[in-house]
């Protein structure tokens, strides 16, 4: 008989047989409570009448923590902490909460750089790993959200859209009919390509690589080295001494060494000062007793115990491709220190730069530093001209910086997001500058020390660095910017390997391969059209 | 008698237990006598309460035992359905509590009826000295468990000496309730021998309860004694200034203590220690929140996500199940036996007994608020237990010696000739 019971009460059933069983129980205590109440009104209360206050008291007092209670108990998916803490800790199967699916992370052919397993576990996977890890960022019980996974939380979780009780009625609809809520997918303007060959390229040493595309300001690859596996985040990555938690394309500051000579190369054809300057193999000084700057080549020649001539009078293209100190710690003193201190404004240097900004959070690079200059600060000048002294910038500084001389002066604003409009950021040269820059770096491909950096097909404009730096090994730089033969350019690079020596040596490889990779990209895609379509393709699946 | 006294209860009480059996009869077809238990139990509970009020002549309010019946009953159901009233254990203590209190409460009720209540406001030294040796015996003999302490099998039996110290300060209340009421323009200024005395003699038991780490109990019989002192002397000033005296007070010294201060972080900002002392109250907000306005069906939701969930957040089981809806009527139930208790306070011939019974009316409705509000963060945690719902053998006994001698002091008139 038992079985037989069990049996008609098998759900769905149960269910409704609970429903009369509660309102039997919400009918028999109101019909208690009344009975009482009619019970009472026949008779006298009693002679101390004033004793009735207090039952009333208690009435407003439960009221008011019924109306506190409701705030969680009916709205509490309007507390997003709280939506949170029941995504992550509410073991119930069925609640809401457990129904929003996180909306996808895609980059800019489509490619799922972040989606959810759709086993029903909630899990995160995260396709291309270490790649792009730090831009994607990733999703931790314990950790809490980070990267993109963080700052487009609103939009990822399908929240941004569930702010009433009717948009959560509308939501919990869609549920029933689809079984699930989904999050707004969220596209990326980098390429999972690039990251993937960078990620390779850099293979585990400690640096950053950051493209841009001169003309928009899309942000094409941002990678830091090493990175982690955010499938299988571990905590004692927090300690790992080689910080592969830290995102040094937007967090890391290094003295950005020759690489910033391009800048103050602007600012000279900016300010007029001629061109052709004389080097003498001495070096230069700002006052007649301070200590020389001098060419790299003075202290070689000198170490095998010979003496080196000197550059002599030398023109802008020269000095690049050299990358002669004595040349640009000359033009930057001729410009002065207040062109100095404007151009440091124009590039944005002491600012933090924003590539994130749709949704409440912001991701955005640390200010970097160039110190601003007093009018007798010569001799800080002219090593700040070099890019040594207490200058320290990102990898995305360095990048807007080629970005802006590769697009004729003006800086498009970085961004991540395609939905975020183009906007110019600052002009930190001229047209004229930009362009008379943007020579100078061709030749430095062309016949100075970035000669190995020459892909077919594309025209690279490029300058090395060797930064020194006060904790350590130099720090290798390399910046550039090509783009196919005939048109603009169409890709900026910054790349900084740590403690890795000479720029030329350690971080021109790297920028190759991501030059390489973007070369044959685009040639691919030319034929067939990639971007928005793969969207589409992937709306109508 | 009315029969409804009996009835009404057991209406409530039928459609709780028969949900649990509904949601395990549809998980497994087989159902073991056991199930049964609670059922038996409570119904032996209601024919014995009919019994003894019928036997003895009962002539006072009905509303409080039907109100108590009826609110132990969704105790028992609650209890039945969290899983720790599984069978019908006669050795284990817990299980011994539920028929101890009920034989109690009958005990109190028939010893002390017909006004000879009155007789112990002679007593209160005994009282006093009764709740300064449970309080003592506990600290002594108890061990620490989560910062209290606690007898072998987390019994407390500090919870009698609420009723104790009830009718201890009732005794000096009534007695110098003319000198109290004292006062100016609604002010009161008793004299200052009188508010010593009574300071000295309430301080000791109470501080006894801070020795043990019963800062809940000592909040809750604080403000019991307020009201009682605004309720005898018609100054609701005692009242409103009293329980400002006391919110300031625990401003300025819960943060002193690394206890305090952690209870109040969880409750002001639960979300940033969610990992640690927030996770019990979230967890019992979730509960709430899967609950909605119509509950999830008795039995079928899952409060065990909520760690101890049957003991201090029992409230949370029927907001759960019952959802908000349910919440509302167990307030509604709870303010039924406050009106009944006051109302016996307001009826009563004597002073001292009419103290007595605002002191009980009292010490259970603000319990009941201190929980209630713990329970849905509208107020900071204080430990207290659900009169009658929470789990926990001691308190049971005491609330229902409480509700005892309510209706001891309801029953004072001889019975009118039948008719």
């Amino acid at each position: 008989m038992l079985e037989a019971v069990s049996d008609w009460l098998a759900p769905p059933r149960v269910q409704e047989v609970l429903s009369v069983l509660r309102a039997l129980f919400l009918v028999a205590v109101p019909a208690l409570v009344l009975r009482l109440v009619f019970h009472f009104a026949p008779y006298r209360i009693g002679h101390r009448t004033k004793l009735m206050l207090f039952p009333a008291l208690f009435c407003a007092a439960a009221a008011a923590i019924l109306v506190a209670q409701s705030r969680w108990q009916i709205f509490g998916h309007t507390d997003k902490r709280f939506v949170r803490f029941m995504e992550l800790h509410d073991p119930r199967p069925d609640t809401v909460a457990h129904k929003l699916v996180r909306g996808e992370i895609l980059d800019r052919g489509g490619r799922r750089l972040a989606y959810t397993d759709p086993d029903g576990s909630g899990r995160r996977v995260y396709p291309f790993g270490e790649a792009t890890a730090h831009v994607v960022g990733f999703r931790h019980p314990a950790e809490g959200l980070t990267g993109i996974e963080g700052a487009a939380d609103d939009l990822l979780s399908g929240y941004r859209a569930l702010r009433t009780a009717e948009d959560f009625r509308e939501a919990a609809r869609e549920t029933a009919a689809r079984g699930r809520h989904v999050g707004t997918n969220v596209t990326l303007t980098v390429d999972a390509r690039l990251q993937m060959r960078a990620t390779a390229a850099l293979a585990g040493r400690r640096g950053a690589a950051v493209a841009l595309d001169p003309r928009t300001g899309e942000v094409l690859l941002l990678c830091s080295s090493p990175a982690f596996d955010p499938n299988i985040f571990e905590r004692r990555l927090n300690s790992d001494p080689s910080l592969p938690l830290f995102n040094r394309a937007l967090r890391g500051l290094y003295p950005s060494g020759s690489t910033f000579k391009t800048a103050v190369a602007g600012l000279m054809v900016d300010c007029g000062v001629p061109l052709e300057l004389d080097c003498p193999a001495d070096g230069f000084r700002v006052y007649p007793k301070a200590r020389p700057i001098r060419d790299h080549e003075w202290y070689s020649y000198e170490k095998r115990g010979l003496s080196w001539p000197g550059f002599g009078r030398i023109g802008l293209d020269k000095a690049l491709a050299k990358s002669s100190n004595v040349y640009f710690a000359q033009g930057g003193v001729r410009c002065g220190t207040d062109a100095f201190n404007a151009l440091a404004e124009r590039l944005r240097a002491n600012e933090g730069v924003a590539i994130w900004t749709n949704g409440g959070r912001r991701v955005s690079s640390v200010p970097g530093t160039i110190p601003r200059l007093g009018r007798g600060e010569k001799r800080e000048l002219s090593q700040l001209s070099i890019g040594q002294g207490r200058l320290q910038l990102t990898p995305l500084h360095l990048a807007l910086l080629v970005s802006s001389i590769a697009a004729n002066g003006e800086m498009m604003a970085p961004r991540l997001s395609p939905e975020m409009p183009p906007t110019v950021l600052s002009r930190p040269f001229s047209p004229r500058a930009a362009r008379r820059v943007a020579a100078a770096m061709r030749a430095v491909v062309a016949t100075g020390t970035a000669r190995a950096v020459a892909v077919p097909g594309l025209d690279v404009g490029a300058k090395t660095g060797t930064a020194q730096n006060p904790h350590g090994d130099d720090h290798a730089w390399f910046v550039c910017f090509a783009g196919r033969e005939g048109e603009a350019p169409g890709i900026a690079v910054a790349v900084v390997v740590e403690n890795a020596g000479f720029g030329s040596a350690a971080a021109l490889p790297v920028a190759k391969a991501i030059l390489q990779e973007w070369e044959a990209d685009s040639r691919a895609d030319a034929q067939r059209p990639a971007i928005g379509t793969a969207d589409a393709q992937r709306k109508e699946r | 008698m009315f029969p409804f006294v009996v009835a009404l209860p057991l209406a409530v009480f039928l459609p709780l237990h028969l949900s649990v059996l509904a949601v395990r009869l549809a998980n497994a077809p087989s159902l073991g006598w056991p199930e049964i238990a609670p059922a038996a139990a409570f119904c032996a509970v209601l024919l014995a309460t009919w019994a003894e009020l019928k036997l003895s002549k009962y002539s006072g309010s009905p509303a409080v035992p039907c109100a108590a019946l009826a609110l132990l009953g969704v105790g028992i159901a609650v209890q039945y359905r969290i899983g720790t009233l599984k069978t019908v254990e006669l050795r284990s203590p817990s299980q011994l509590a539920l028929p101890l209190g009920v034989f109690a409460m009958f005990a109190v009720h028939l010893a002390l009826r017909r006004g000879r209540i009155n007789a112990l406001e002679r007593f209160w030294p005994v009282f006093l000295g009764a709740a300064m040796a449970v309080v003592g015996a506990v600290i002594v003999a108890g061990r620490a468990f989560r910062g209290a302490y606690y007898l072998a099998g987390g019994m407390n039996p500090a919870e009698i000496a609420k009723p104790l110290l009830v009718l201890f300060v009732a005794s000096l209340l009534s007695g110098h309730r003319k000198l109290l009421r004292r006062g100016f323009l609604g002010v009161p200024f008793p004299p200052l021998n009188i508010l010593v005395t009574l300071a000295l003699f309430w301080a000791p038991p109470l501080l006894l309860l801070v020795a043990q780490g019963d800062l809940g109990m000592f909040a809750l019989m604080n403000a019991t004694l307020l009201v009682m002192l605004s309720a005898t002397t018609g100054r609701s000033l005692y009242l409103t200034g009293g329980f400002a005296a006391m919110f300031l007070a625990a401003r300025l010294a819960i943060p002193l203590t690394s206890r305090g201060r952690a209870r109040l972080d969880a409750w002001s900002d639960p979300f940033s220690v969610a990992m640690k002392n927030g996770w019990q109250p979230l967890q019992a907000l979730v509960a709430l929140y899967s609950g909605g306005l119509w509950g999830t069906g008795f039995g079928a939701g899952s409060p065990r996500a909520v760690p101890i969930v049957e003991s201090d957040f029992a409230y949370v089981i029927v907001g759960e199940e019952l959802g908000l809806v349910g919440c509302v009527a167990l307030c509604a139930l709870y303010a039924a036996l406050v009106f009944a208790g006051m109302r016996v306070a307001s009826r009563a011939k004597n002073a001292y007994a009419s103290c007595v019974a605002t002191g009980l009316t009292a010490c259970l409705g603000i319990q009941t608020l201190l929980n209630v509000g713990g329970c849905s963060k509208a107020i900071p945690l204080t430990g207290i237990p659900l009169p009658l719902l929470s789990h926990g053998g001691s308190s049971l006994v005491a609330t229902l010696v409480m509700v005892g001698l309510l209706l001891a002091i309801s029953d004072e008139d001889p019975p009118l000739v039948a008719g």
